[in-house]
């Protein structure tokens, strides 16, 4: 909708509108439309439109149309502002309706990951131990090499110091789980995870897309 | 006003878009995710899902059965949750806590694929729970689980 278009149909409408019961203010829309309509007719007429059709929408069309500044008064005549409050309306029903429906569909995921937090943190590094430790391949394929519940010098005697150490977890009971992690010098998104349990190496994991 | 009508008009459709994109990720989420093979080192005769005077074993030797009563079942850590040869059962594992599985078992419509810590990985009434660590040879022998970890999994820490 373009400025042009939508002033000519709507003065028509306003003359017609007007026709019978008020001929002086057809005369002062119909040739003064961009002149300030007189202050008398501009208030009445909102006023009375508001409260019969929607009740709810007048405190919003109220924040956003009423009562303006003289000079956008002057801009716009009132015939093309109920239009476009119409038209806003409709919008403003069709927009929260989508909006309900996305919700909807969207909704349950959020709320989800919301309840996250609480529950359980993310792991991440509880303290860096030396910045800079990659593994190298030579070094994957000896750790790699090495059998589940080895002595956990057998792993440390092919790798150096993690790059992290994880915060201790109890996955058995009784039992206090330390973890290492060390990112791979040719893919240092990805982890290689490695968990000991006491004086025993337990197995080792890939974590992908790590910082 | 010509600039409110686009902006609700490009809310619209960003909506639109926003509907569609979520019902796809719904229906991504549950797509294919391959099967685990559990070789569990203590061979017991009777195991979830096998069949004891025509009815269905729901919880084996090494399972601690709780009463969940339709509540949820929470991802321990950030993992993966797949199917398994079992119908009734799921595998959840983490590569943040290496050499460790866990199988649960009468979980309802579980969110198979990518979970993470503290995701609804699906319901249960009784939840079968299984810890089972990583042995040399391939297998898994079952642990006891830590109750912290129990706690996780049923959401119930902090409560």
């Amino acid at each position: 909708m373009t400025h042009s278009t939508s002033q000519s149909p709507s003065r028509s409408q306003h003359s017609l509108h007007y026709r019978g019961s008020q001929p002086t203010h057809i005369q002062f829309g119909d040739f003064a439309p961009r002149r300030a309509p007189s202050r008398g007719a501009q208030v009445p007429y909102p006023r009375q439109y508001r409260p019969v059709h929607s009740p709810p929408m007048a405190n919003v069309s109220q924040a956003t149309y009423g009562p303006p500044p003289v000079s956008s008064v002057r801009r716009q005549p009132r015939v093309r502002r109920r239009v476009a409050r119409r038209s806003s309306r409709s919008y403003l029903l069709a927009g929260g309706s989508m909006l309900a429906l996305a919700a909807l569909v969207v909704g349950p995921k959020p709320m989800m990951n919301r309840s996250v937090d609480s529950a359980t943190d993310r792991v991440v590094c509880q303290e860096t131990v030396q910045a800079k430790s990659v593994l190298s391949r030579a070094e994957l394929s000896e750790l790699l090499a090495i059998s589940e519940r080895a002595p956990k010098a057998d792993v440390q005697a092919v790798i150096e110091e993690p790059y992290c150490t994880l915060p201790p977890v109890e996955v058995r009971e009784g039992v206090t789980a330390q973890r290492v992690a060390y990112p791979l010098e040719f893919n240092p998104e990805t982890w290689f995870v490695v968990l000991y349990e006491g004086d025993e190496y337990a197995g080792f994991d890939f974590s992908f897309s790590r910082n | 006003m010509r600039s409110r009508l686009s902006l609700s008009l490009s809310c619209l459709k960003a909506l639109c878009w926003l509907g569609v994109l979520g019902l796809g990720a719904c229906s991504l989420t549950q797509a294919q995710v391959p099967s685990r093979q559990i070789p569990v080192q203590q061979s017991w005769t009777l195991q979830p899902g096998s069949q004891v005077g025509g009815f269905k074993v729901m919880g084996g030797l090494g399972d601690i059965s709780i009463d969940v009563q339709g509540g949820q079942v929470r991802a321990p850590f950030d993992g993966q949750l797949q199917p398994t040869d079992s119908e009734t059962c799921v595998a959840f594992t983490s590569p943040e806590v290496p050499a460790y599985l866990f199988r649960l078992c009468g979980v309802t419509k579980p969110r198979l694929g990518d979970v993470i810590a503290g995701q609804v990985m699906g319901r249960s009434q009784v939840l079968q729970f299984a810890a089972m660590r990583r042995q040399p040879d391939g297998q898994w022998a079952i642990v006891e689980p830590a109750t912290d970890m129990l706690e996780k999994t049923l959401g119930a820490v902090g409560k």
